[in-house]
């Protein structure tokens, strides 16, 4: 009861607008009450959880979106694409999906790739015909393309609660990353001629003059290497994950100031305060979700669940539908980082006693993660893409929803019915028998 | 007073920013210099690991401090978007500033909690032997900092609900 009560509490705060950290907190301070925790060793449990080797590649990773953008890598990356895609039918949208792609390669993050992708791409979008309302919600729905793709912030996070293989995580959400790509470029290729009339002409998508093929991708070449080395070096084990996102950071430092030119120091100086701003909001949320967890395990709360939905539902089908459909709605009441670091774990318990592999199940939570993060009422990832593509919300909500309906709730559903797609990776790479 | 203030918030923002840059540099730094050395010159340096997560501790802290001192931490703003009347958004904010003044109260005492614990059962790292205090400290700090800015946004919603006085633009305000 209380943590169902606590659960409320979240929604409520979250709601009135209190910052996700202190709603958090705000639970904690609840639960502490409630279940008359001990804080000497509760927070020392919290540091504990925090000062953790591999919770060290999100800041690395956060600044690698962040100088991306700053040292004219994201930039490069769309030319290269709309080069490449362009030129064909639904090509404009289908370049806006694959950067987010490629993007997400390299940083790990929907907020980073929302920004760089956007910014660079919603106006030149515009003048192709493409409505605003539309190229935002697409925007919104492409850039959690990063949650999906390895190295993924989101799968690092739920690593690090669940216990589990950040390697062999990286490695399951790839199959669905992949099918919600084809899924993007097909529904886009049907959207265009019947929502909206693309103009095709001669200019570039990124609204300098267009380029060649071989340049373009001489230009891109260096960002290109970017992923090879992150997944060649965490795959091909060179690097922890940690490390591979050290190098990725280092690599986009250099890149942006040696190779690219484009780096200022004044830019760099703001990517690196920026990205310790975005690390520093996440971790405090981390921080207090953590011995949330510590108080939730204690009383045995998952376990309680569990028993709890067995006992009203016993086809393990109907189990996973209804568990899909809450973290939808959880997906849709709070934020990506409270799903995955607070309300996915509960369900794990439940989900291992089902017959589901806990990495499958991430695989599922970073599927509902793409659908929550662009679902009414909270969407932020959506409203983040609306600010960039100045545009109002009520806008984009038919084409998101049309996006979230036709893609993202179909790519959930064969991710959850077909664990193959999640699990042969894994396995193949020796990562889970 | 409120050109003393705007001062004192410079001066703040900068010692952040400088710890969240030097942090931040630290720990891909000596990241690269851990692979270089394990794969260059066949070092093991373990103790290195020990420095990074130092800095990254400081690098955190201050970054969520940055965050709350430029008003910044992520937040659900769909309520807050609905609300025209001026008068009921300051209304709006002096209560979640409000609740979030009795919440870092509590972090603060928690971070006490913890920090006084630490000092009387000190802890050292196992290669470097660095005391762990000084990692705590900085979550003390953050909570302490945090519950200043949480003060701030507090008065200054009142203030604009009550119409005492306009809210003058922070410092921070002007570098984003």
């Amino acid at each position: 009861m209380a943590g169902l009560f606590a659960v409320l509490l979240l929604v409520v705060l979250m709601g009135l607008g209190v910052p996700i950290a202190w709603s958090f907190a705000g639970v904690l301070a609840y639960l502490a009450l409630v279940y008359d925790a001990n804080f000497n060793t509760l927070m020392m449990q919290g540091f504990r959880s925090v000062d953790s080797v591999i919770l060290i590649a999100l800041p690395l990773f956060v600044l690698t979106g962040y100088l991306m953008q700053s040292g004219g890598i994201a930039a490069r990356l769309v030319v290269f694409i709309e080069t490449l895609v362009g030129r064909r039918r639904g090509g404009m949208g289908a370049s806006m999906v694959l950067a987010s792609g490629i993007f997400g390669a390299i940083a790990g993050t929907a907020t980073a790739a929302v920004a760089s992708i956007g910014t660079i791409m919603v106006g030149p979008l515009e003048q192709r015909g493409y409505p605003r309302g539309y190229s935002s919600a697409l925007l919104g729905i492409s850039s959690l393309l990063g949650i999906l793709i390895p190295p993924s912030i989101t799968m690092i996070l739920f690593a690090v609660v669940t216990r589990q293989s950040v390697a062999a995580l990286f490695a399951a959400t790839l199959g669905p990353a992949l099918l919600l790509i084809l899924g993007l470029i097909l529904v886009n290729r049907f959207a265009c001629g019947r929502l909206f009339q693309e103009i095709v002409g001669p200019g570039g998508l990124s609204g300098a003059k267009p380029m060649s093929r071989t340049r373009a991708s001489l230009n891109a070449f260096p960002a290109l290497c970017l992923p090879v080395i992150i997944l060649g070096g965490i795959y091909g084990g060179v690097f922890t994950p940690t490390e591979a996102a050290a190098v990725a950071a280092f690599a986009a430092i250099v890149i942006g100031f040696l190779v690219y030119r484009d780096q200022t120091l004044k830019g760099f100086y703001r990517s690196v305060i920026a990205a310790s701003e975005t690390t520093g909001s996440i971790i405090l949320i981390l921080l207090f979700s953590f011995m949330i967890g510590r108080i939730l395990a204690a009383e045995r709360v998952p376990q309680e669940l569990t028993e709890l939905i067995t006992l009203l539902i016993s086809d393990p089908l109907l189990i996973l539908i209804a568990v899909n459909a809450f973290l939808i709605l959880a997906g849709a009441m709070l934020d990506d980082v409270s799903v995955t670091v607070v309300i996915a774990p509960l369900f794990l318990p439940l989900m291992v006693e089902t017959g589901v592999h806990p990495v499958h199940y991430a695989s599922i939570v970073a599927c509902s993660v793409v659908i929550g993060a662009n679902s009414p009422p909270v969407a932020p990832i959506l409203y983040m893409a609306c600010r960039i593509g100045q545009v109002s919300i009520h806008k984009t909500f038919s084409p998101a929803l049309m996006l979230i309906a036709l893609v993202g709730i179909p790519v959930m559903l064969i991710t959850t019915f077909v664990p193959e797609l999640s699990l042969f990776l894994p396995r193949q790479l020796g990562f889970i028998r | 007073m409120n050109v003393f203030w705007s001062k004192v918030d410079r001066v703040i923002g900068g010692v952040l920013n400088l710890v969240a840059f030097t942090a931040s540099l630290l720990v891909v730094g000596l990241m690269v210099f851990l692979i270089l050395a394990r794969y260059v010159f066949g070092w093991s340096l373990v103790g290195t690991l020990e420095l990074v997560m130092l800095a990254g501790m400081w690098l955190y802290m201050s970054g969520a401090l940055i965050a709350s001192r430029r008003n910044e931490h992520l937040v659900v703003d769909f309520l807050e978007l609905q609300i025209r009347d001026t008068r009921i958004r300051a209304l709006h904010r002096t209560l979640v500033a409000s609740i979030v003044v009795v919440i870092c109260a509590c972090f603060v005492y928690w971070s006490y909690r913890m920090l006084s614990w630490g000092m009387v059962r000190p802890q050292r790292t196992p290669e470097l032997g660095i005391p762990l205090w000084i990692s705590q400290a900085s979550i003390m700090v953050a909570s302490i900092g945090c519950f200043c800015y949480a003060l701030r946004d507090f008065i200054a919603g009142l203030r604009q609900f009550t119409g005492t006085g306009v809210t003058a633009p922070m410092a921070s305000e002007g570098e984003r």
